[in-house]
């Protein structure tokens, strides 16, 4: 029975490590994720297995009296153990690393121990300390590295002084490993060597090195051998699978961490170990050898703050954050010096999730500079997605609707995405197209009604000339006025709050979500992967326009500060690269001043490239771009017909799915539908016209 | 030479499977139990059979209430040390593996709280002695 354990007696079932990462046996996986379950067993009924100390073991036994007191005892049986130590007291975990003469391979690696039990066993890190130390881009994972067969392999264990560890057939003895360190197969094929033998309970903090106050960040401790350490608190081998794991934990790329509010206790090794630190993209990770001495208790670790665009009216945004709740998505904000989550809701065929975080207000855990607003994600698999931040009152349902991947089986054709957006502005929310453009259809239509207030920029490809960029090019080149913002739609364990986030200006008001939400609709945003731009042409800022007469030249200046490397800062007009300043060699800050001339009405941005890549779950590289500042010539208006039938193709496809493929969910609500594509429709055809070119032919 | 001496207590048995005797909420649970060549957190067993006789059963005023097993004389399991007949010297401890019955009645107190009928019996009740 659950709870009811003897004082010298073990069990006969043992626990015993289980596989987080699966296979589960049915209704098993929250249980798996402890990494120990109960051995296999059809019975609550045990036998209980006690070892009678000898106090003469020299002397040979003779017999055994089995006598009764009280009730009835049932011997199952009996065996001499020959050992030198208790063989059921097992000694701590350990981690011992074990060589071996012949490769082994990580996956069929065949380690077994009698007396004790192995927790895990891992392949060895690759770690060069000095490579990792002085490495360009610091606390945002590293690549992933496969594994394969290996002369080394890392044995969690938990055994007895008197447990014999059996690699690919040959028995080691743990008792002189456990004595001096390490031991070895009688032919020596195979070593084992018990790494961190000395460990210290410390209480440690992260404090801002210009205050001296505890401040949250991400936090990765990892032993001279590479071994990931995590604070107590936080486990191991963090679960990165989609929707697994919404603690406080992450993993970019092969590199694990937890996050902290500033102050942790860890277990940690004696002597040398090494700590990764990050907090946002404005404070200066740190990566350091630490030497932790015997007995130590206190560690604290400082983070300085190079830039400080908030003391400059910026604040920061993730637009698109999902599982977590409100409580978590605060910590996680501030450790990723974040000062705004719209945490969504949303809905996954039969899997609705947040819903019992909506508020219809600001989260009650929103303080200290970081707010958190509960709001959807009402989305569509081929009409496309969009998120509703900051909604007041009641959320906008149905949040999905017309089959999987966003909405059940079956689930018919509720609501167009224009009707959510109305709906979301009816109650004073903020209309976001979430991972920009995709899925591709409706979205079409909705910026060219001007349904949508802004766009998630985030696909950052080396010379940032990747598919959302050009399709969101597409839009500004046809006029159309649509703020860049930064989410990333995190899911997982494996992809930071914040690890593409929107910075928005807010001059002189108050950090609200109103002020912060206008600030976007008024296009004063950039996005960003880490470096902090800006541009201004002729004074003006992004989200301004500038009315001139005529075509002209305009004076644009343009900067980037980041504390990752970048390679370049490029002026782009209407898409293209008018002007372009690389970095200094380890320059973390350049400017770039240009005259443009510009022939006629134009959009101005900012954008900054690297080749290097941040490890998320989706890597993509180190990047930011402004929103436009807006040049209107005279009469001039920003079109293109190229660019207007593309867009014309993606209503006519939208039209031709709601004849054929769509689940209407009544006629009423089809004719709705059918309308937002034909008033876009119409509005495209008219401006085609007005140009002087031949109607687009549509099927509908 | 071999860690362990799994000793066969065949001849020893005097209890099959049956819910005779038992509490019920034990009883159904006994057919259930491991049998055979086990070995459990590393130690090996010779347990008794599925079928037939399976435990030694201790009980107070019963014939089965005193037993001596010999440790020099009894068979050895195959795992037992090479010098044979010496089984009994170099042991640091006999691991047995054994149960008891669930409190059958509240009224038989040893202990100051009353542990109701089906829970695992009252800590520090002398069910037997093992004496080498």
């Amino acid at each position: 029975m659950w709870g009811q354990w003897a004082f010298a007696a073990q069990p006969h079932v043992p626990p015993v490590p289980a596989p987080w990462q699966g296979p589960y046996p049915a209704r098993q996986w929250g249980n798996y994720q402890t990494g120990v379950v109960n051995g296999p067993t059809d019975t609550d009924l045990r036998y209980w297995l006690y070892a009678l100390p000898n106090p003469q073991p020299d002397t040979p036994l003779r017999s055994i009296r089995l006598e009764a007191r009280a009730g009835r005892v049932a011997i199952a049986a009996i065996t001499l153990y020959h050992g030198a130590t208790h063989p059921f007291q097992h000694r701590r975990l350990e981690s011992l690393r074990v060589s071996t003469t012949a490769p082994v391979d990580i996956g069929s690696a065949e380690a077994t121990v009698d007396l004790g039990v192995i927790a895990r066993t891992y392949a060895v890190p690759a770690f060069n300390p000095d490579a990792w130390l002085s490495a360009e881009v610091q606390g945002w994972g590293e690549e992933p590295t496969a594994e394969g067969p290996t002369h080394e392999l890392l044995v969690d264990i938990t055994a007895s002084p008197d447990a014999t560890l059996s690699v690919a057939g040959h028995d080691v003895e743990l008792g002189p490993a456990y004595a001096t360190g390490a031991s070895a197969s009688a032919g020596g094929e195979v070593r084992v060597e018990i790494l961190t033998p000395a460990h210290t309970w410390l209480h440690g903090q992260i404090v801002d090195a210009a205050t001296g106050r505890p401040t949250p960040a991400r936090l990765h401790f990892r032993t001279a051998d590479g071994r990931y350490w995590p604070p107590y608190g936080h486990r191991h081998e963090v679960n990165d699978n989609w929707f697994e794991d919404y603690g406080g934990d992450l993993k970019l790329g092969s590199t694990q961490y937890a996050y902290v509010d500033g102050q942790f206790q860890a277990e940690l090794p004696v002597g040398e170990v090494y700590v990764e630190i990050a907090k946002g993209f404005e404070y200066r990770p740190v990566r350091q050898r630490l030497t932790i001495t015997p007995g130590q208790r206190e560690l604290v670790l400082p983070l300085e703050r190079p830039l400080d665009w908030r003391s400059q009216g910026w604040v920061t945004a993730d637009t698109h954050v999902h599982f977590i709740s409100p409580q978590t998505a605060w910590l996680e904000a501030q450790a990723e010096g974040v000062n705004l989550v719209n945490l969504l809701a949303s809905q996954w065929g039969d899997l609705f999730t947040n819903v019992a975080d909506l508020s219809g207000d600001l989260s009650g855990v929103s303080h200290d500079d970081t707010l958190i607003w509960v709001g959807t994600e009402n989305s569509q698999h081929l009409l496309g997605h969009m998120s509703l931040l900051g909604i007041k009152g009641q959320p906008v349902y149905p949040m999905c609707a017309g089959g999987p991947d966003e909405s059940y089986l079956g689930d018919p054709g509720w609501s167009s995405l224009a009707e959510w957006s109305d709906r979301c502005r009816e109650r004073e929310g903020l209309v976001v197209i979430p991972h920009f453009p995709l899925p591709f259809c409706e979205v079409a239509a909705d910026i060219v009604l001007g349904k949508v207030d802004a766009a998630e920029i985030r696909y950052f490809e080396p010379g940032m000339d990747g598919f959302n960029v050009r399709e969101w090019y597409r839009f500004l080149n046809l006029g159309y006025r649509v703020a860049a913002v930064g989410g990333t739609d995190k899911m997982w364990a494996g992809m930071p709050v914040g690890g593409v986030r929107t910075y928005a200006q807010l001059g002189d008001d108050e950090f609200t979500f109103a002020n912060w939400a206008r600030a976007v609709r008024a296009g004063r945003t950039f996005t960003t992967s880490g470096p902090l731009i800006g541009i201004n042409v002729e004074g003006r800022a992004p989200g301004d326009e500038i009315a001139l007469k005529a075509g002209g030249t305009l004076y644009a200046e343009a900067w980037v500060q980041s504390v990752q490397p970048f390679d370049e800062l490029q002026v782009i007009v209407n898409g293209q690269i008018a002007a372009r300043q690389p970095a200094a060699p380890a320059g973390r800050e350049t400017r770039l001043g240009t005259q443009i001339r510009l022939p006629g009405s134009a959009w101005v941005a900012a954008r900054c490239v690297s080749h290097h890549k941040v490890w998320h779950g989706w890597p993509i590289n180190i990047g930011a771009h402004t929103s436009p500042v807006y040049v209107r010539c005279g009469d001039d208006e920003l079109f293109s017909q190229s660019e207007a039938a593309y867009m014309l193709t993606l209503i006519d496809g939208g039209l031709t799915w709601l004849d054929t493929l769509s689940i209407p969910a009544s006629p009423e609500h089809q004719a709705r539908i059918r309308a937002v594509f034909e008033s876009a429709q119409a509005s495209l055809q008219g401006r085609i016209a007005g140009h002087g070119h031949p109607q687009a032919l549509a099927k509908h | 030479m071999s860690k362990f001496t799994p000793l066969d207590l065949q001849s020893f048995f005097n209890a099959g499977r049956e819910a005779a005797g038992w509490h019920p909420a034990l009883a159904a649970q006994l057919a259930k139990l491991p049998a055979g060549r086990q070995t459990f957190w590393g130690v090996p067993f010779l347990l008794g059979p599925v079928e037939g006789p399976s435990w030694l059963v201790l009980q107070p005023g019963a014939a089965g209430g005193l037993v001596t097993v010999p440790l020099t004389q009894a068979s050895p399991g195959p795992e037992s040390a090479s010098a044979g007949g010496e089984q009994g010297k170099g042991v640091s401890y006999l691991v047995i593996a054994h149960f008891c019955d669930e409190s059958h009645d509240p009224q038989n107190r040893q202990q100051p709280a009353d542990y109701p009928p089906g829970f695992v019996t009252r800590p520090g009740e002398h069910l037997a002695d093992y004496v080498l």
